[in-house]
């Protein structure tokens, strides 16, 4: 285009081309629309589309340059060229329009059935995007020069003249029967009709300004493709999705009304399969959606329903109750699709095994005694073994039915602490319970050992008040080690290592010294072989002082002539070793069989070695009063009644007054029964508690005793706690209330104090001047150094 | 100008002041605070005080027992007669707190020269023209309020003890609290069930003052779970909603 030609001239010739292009459309498009009508492939030949396709390339070109040429020169006279332009898009869009009039047209001509009106918008819809796509090829041009300076594409203008012309008029048609088809479908529990997708696709392209359109050959579908997503998806949320849930929610809480009288388990079912007929749905014909209809579901199938279902009298109580164990599966994974309505379960699973915990806190004072293996069962082992027996199920029903779940877990812990520490009996049952248990564990496999430990130890991690367990343990395993009999350190020890691991912090030093002591005192007698040189077996216990429970040492009883070389040979040897040490014999809590002859009978008599004493006096005379035998022994005279009246039970000696029970009278005698005879020949001589006089005195004693004991152990809790809190009082300087309390109550493992002991642990800190409130803010404690 | 002393320091300094008259501790470091620690100046106003009021020393020994050491309660009782006051008005433990007297129930001579002093007045027909602005400063303004309050803790505590008996401190409540604060009224009633507790420390004694300004009469805001409420204010709360309890 080198030369200038005349303005109204050249107006003319692109009249004319452009005048060549509309008849060339008319006929393909007539073509086109044939082809849609019949319903067939699209058969057009590439000649006409390539024709009007150079045409209108040629066109654009030509004008194009003018226009550059022109806007280089001068700027006037460019709305004259770009009618041209103008006329093509016009000519587009008239082209549309003219389709969309018609496929309105039909439209409204079916617009009562909800069928035919599915079917005729779909295939319209696919109709439209077909023949929006030719027309899109033969203007390609158009799209490529002109368009962008408009702003636009002719896919987008398709696009947005189908929603003006057509879709926009019909939208609440369109929308109704979509949703009357998914009412149809939730009303049969089938997918009917997938093709309403094609509809429901109107609405997630029909937001969005900016498309493209393609063909897809495989399938021989056209799509718009969005460009700008977040508009698309306003559009179909608010003018599709809103509608759809509001319908979802409607539809369902009816249901849900209609079925307030379904038992837990059908109504679990029932909520199963609409999920799953929902889920359907939404891959099938709206994936857009899915999350939206699945959380919609989660709130009214399962948040709203899930405290009537789990407390309903078909719930999680029934089931447990009467081991419906599927069906609380079931439950729980129905539930479980709203993860934090788990609670509801778990509430009804702690009240369920604290009810069941309670029972047996309470049946227990009542219980009949139980004879297990030919022995009387302590009401400690039938309390623990029954709440291991509910544990177990709690725990077997947690594993397979609830798959473990955290908050579960809690109240699993929750409910058996609540009912094991409302029984007060607990600390000093477990430890009985845990002294039969060892007791009863000699000659069992190690696998056994193990589950039985495990056993103790869960009950053990139950237990608040560990420092008064420690307290009676203490004493069973001091009563264990001390008998060869039941000794068994390996075991010892092993549980030892589990509650040292419960408990954090190494509060149990007394009781694995113990233990030591007693592995020191048999790698020293092994190292002596002490007992080569005597005449009767010594086994001798050292125990370290301050770690057994001993409450006395008689430590000026006179020994006798036959014990007492063999035991001051023992402290010779064990002080050549360990030079300094103090060496005292503790004889209430020896062992030993006296071989007793009297009437040419031999009877072996099991004893402490305290009754070994005052027993062997009369093989210097048949006969002592009291007074003697308190002077030649210096027996305690309670011991000596102890150690004493068990003889005197079994016949072996004689009394003066055999009515009174005690020694109060010191001139009373005791003989030895020349005519004791009895059939059996081995005897357990042991003071025994039933043997023993009441003593008033004693029964105050103990409970003093018991007060004590519960003093000391308070004492030690302000112990405990005040170290703990000056501990963190030291670490973080400058620290909040509640922020020290939780700490401090996190550090505790020996015993469970709480909040009040603490606040009086902390007001008692600040009165010894130990830390101090802020001036200001009187909830922050500051460490005083 | 000196940097501040060290507690140390400030203990010599108030014991070199207490050589040159005697005067207590509470005195002595109120002097010094005010003389920015200043020994000499201290000492000049001590003097200052003493010279000036030979007609104080008057009023004094019209009350002081015979070996005119101090005041006792007799010439206490004395003084609140002519001042036409109760012995168990508040507005004499504001009185004290300004004397800066350091025992109950007695009245040294240097407390009255500064007490006097500081209020400007010579004797006590004088004193009891500003009663009346004392009696309103104690009941309108809240830091003198605190002050006295926590004033009247040491005022009332024994010189061996870090604590004060709960019933010295009831009457502390009665006189300087249920006026101004209701709720003191059944506080007091709950500490007659209250039987546990003998003495009251002095954070528990600090803290009911916070009690009463913070939580007052409306006890909704009361944090029995989290804030750190001495116990026995707990079981004050915990007395007036039974139901509360954990």
């Amino acid at each position: 285009m080198s030369k200038k030609i005349e303005g109204t001239e050249k107006q003319n010739q692109y009249q004319q081309k452009l005048q060549k292009i509309y008849n060339q459309c008319q006929t393909a498009t007539k073509k086109i629309r044939l082809g849609l009508l019949e319903g067939c492939e699209i058969k057009i030949s590439n000649k006409d589309i390539i024709y009007i396709f150079d045409a209108i390339y040629a066109l654009t070109n030509e004008v194009g340059n003018a226009q550059a040429y022109k806007n280089s020169t001068k700027l006037q006279n460019n709305n004259r060229v770009e009618k041209v332009d103008q006329e093509l898009i016009q000519y587009f869009q008239d082209i549309l329009n003219e389709f969309i009039a018609d496929i309105y047209q039909r439209l409204n001509e079916f617009s009562g059935e909800k069928e035919s009106v599915l079917q005729i918008v779909s295939k319209t819809y696919h109709d439209y995007k077909a023949y929006s796509y030719w027309l899109y090829k033969m203007f390609y041009y158009l799209d490529k020069f002109i368009m962008p300076q408009v702003g636009t594409t002719l896919c987008s203008t398709s696009l947005k003249l189908l929603k003006d012309g057509y879709f926009d008029k019909c939208n609440k048609l369109i929308l109704n029967t979509i949703l009357q088809f998914i009412q149809e479908t939730r009303k049969n529990g089938i997918l009917l009709n997938k093709q309403i997708k094609q509809l429901i696709q109107l609405y997630s392209v029909m937001g969005s300004k900016e498309v493209e359109l393609k063909y897809m050959k495989e399938v021989g579908e056209y799509d718009y493709i969005c460009k700008k997503q977040e508009d698309a998806q306003r559009f179909y949320k608010e003018q599709f999705q809103s509608h759809l849930l509001t319908e979802t929610s409607k539809f369902y809480k009816e249901e849900i009304d209609n079925k307030q009288k379904f038992t837990t388990p059908e109504f679990v079912n029932w909520g199963n399969s609409i999920f799953k007929l929902e889920l359907n749905m939404c891959i099938e014909c709206y994936p857009k959606s899915q999350q939206a209809i699945e959380n919609k579901l989660k709130i009214i199938l399962v948040k709203d329903q899930a405290a009537r279902l789990v407390d309903s009298p078909t719930g999680v109580g029934y089931m447990l109750q009467y081991d419906k164990t599927d069906e609380l599966k079931q439950l729980f994974s129905f539930i479980y699709r709203t993860k934090e309505c788990i609670t509801h379960i778990a509430k009804a699973y702690q009240n369920f095994f604290e009810q069941q915990g309670q029972l047996i806190n309470n049946s227990i004072e009542q219980e009949l005694q139980q004879i297990k293996d030919g022995r009387q069962m302590h009401e400690a082992e039938i309390y623990f073994t029954r709440m291991l027996e509910v544990m177990e199920k709690a725990q077997n029903i947690l594993k397979n039915q609830l798959q473990d779940e955290p908050e579960i877990q809690k109240s699993y812990s929750g409910a058996f602490m609540l009912v094991i520490n409302k029984n007060e009996k607990s600390p000093i049952w477990l430890a009985i319970y845990t002294d039969i248990i060892i007791k009863s564990d000699k000659g069992v496999n190690e696998m056994e050992t193990d589950k039985r430990l495990s056993k103790i130890v869960s009950l053990f991690q139950l237990l608040y008040q560990r420092d008064v367990f420690f307290r009676h343990y203490q004493k069973f395993l001091s009563n264990r080690l001390l008998n060869q009999q039941i000794q068994n350190i390996q075991l010892e020890k092993q549980l030892l290592q589990k509650f040292k691991g419960e408990t954090g912090t190494n509060v149990l030093t007394q009781l694995s010294s113990m233990i030591n002591d007693i592995e020191q005192s048999n790698r020293f007698a092994s190292d002596q072989q002490i007992n080569k040189d005597t005449k009767f077996d010594l086994n001798v216990f050292l125990l370290s002082q301050g770690c057994w429970p001993i409450t006395s040492i008689q430590d000026s009883i006179i020994k006798p002539l036959q014990i007492q070389h063999v035991l001051e040979n023992y402290e010779k040897m064990y002080l050549e070793k360990h030079n300094g040490r103090i060496l005292t014999w503790c004889f209430n809590m020896g062992q030993g069989e006296l071989i007793y002859k009297i009437q040419a009978e031999k009877y072996y008599l099991n004893v402490n070695t305290m009754q070994m004493i005052a027993f062997l006096l009369f093989n210097q005379g048949v006969s002592f009063s009291i007074k003697n035998i308190l002077e030649l022994t210096k027996i305690d005279k309670i011991d000596l009644e102890n150690s004493l009246i068990p003889f005197v039970c079994m016949k072996i000696i004689s009394r003066d007054k055999q009515d009174i029970e005690d020694f109060s009278d010191e001139n009373e005698i005791l003989k030895l029964n020349m005519s004791f005879n009895n059939r059996a020949k081995k005897m357990k001589i042991l003071p025994n508690p039933k043997m023993q006089p009441k003593r008033i005195s004693k029964v105050k004693e103990q409970n003093q005793e018991e007060l004590q004991q519960m003093e000391q152990i308070n004492k030690q809790r302000e112990f405990v706690v005040d170290s703990q809190l000056v501990r963190l009082m030291k670490s973080k300087k400058t620290i909040k209330h509640h922020e020290l309390l939780e700490n401090c109550q996190q550090m505790i493992s020996i015993f469970k104090p709480d909040i009040l002991f603490i606040k009086k642990r902390i007001e008692n800190l600040i009165e010894r001047e130990y830390i101090r409130r802020d001036e200001k803010d009187w909830n922050i404690y500051h460490y005083l150094n | 100008m000196r940097s501040k002393p060290n507690q140390a320091q400030e203990d010599i300094m108030i014991k070199d002041l207490q050589r040159v008259i005697q005067l207590n501790d509470l005195q002595a470091r109120e002097i010094l605070n005010q003389t920015q620690w200043n020994l000499q100046k201290a000492t000049n106003y001590i003097l200052d005080i003493q010279k000036s009021g030979i007609k104080i020393e008057e009023q004094f020994k019209k009350y002081a027992t015979k070996q005119s050491l101090v005041i006792d309660e007799n010439g206490i009782s004395q003084f609140c007669k002519e001042l036409e006051i109760d012995l168990m008005d508040p507005v004499i433990l504001y009185i004290s707190y300004i004397f800066k007297s350091e025992t109950m129930g007695i009245y040294t001579k240097f407390d009255f020269l500064y007490g006097f002093t500081i209020l400007k007045v010579q004797s006590t027909s004088e004193l009891k023209k500003v009663l009346k602005r004392l009696k309103d400063d104690l009941n309108n303004n809240q830091e003198i309020q605190k002050s006295v309050y926590k004033y009247c803790f040491d005022f009332t505590k024994q010189k061996n003890r870090k604590d004060i008996e709960l019933r010295f401190a009831q009457g502390l409540w009665e006189t300087l609290l249920t006026n101004t604060f209701p709720i003191m009224k059944q506080f007091l009633k709950y500490q007659i069930q209250e039987k546990d507790q003998k003495h009251i420390s002095r954070d528990t004694y600090y803290m009911v003052w916070e009690f009463c300004v913070q939580i007052g009469e409306d006890l909704s805001k009361y944090d029995y779970k989290n804030g750190a409420w001495p116990t026995f204010i707990d079981g004050f709360y915990l007395y007036m909603f039974p139901n509360h309890k954990q």
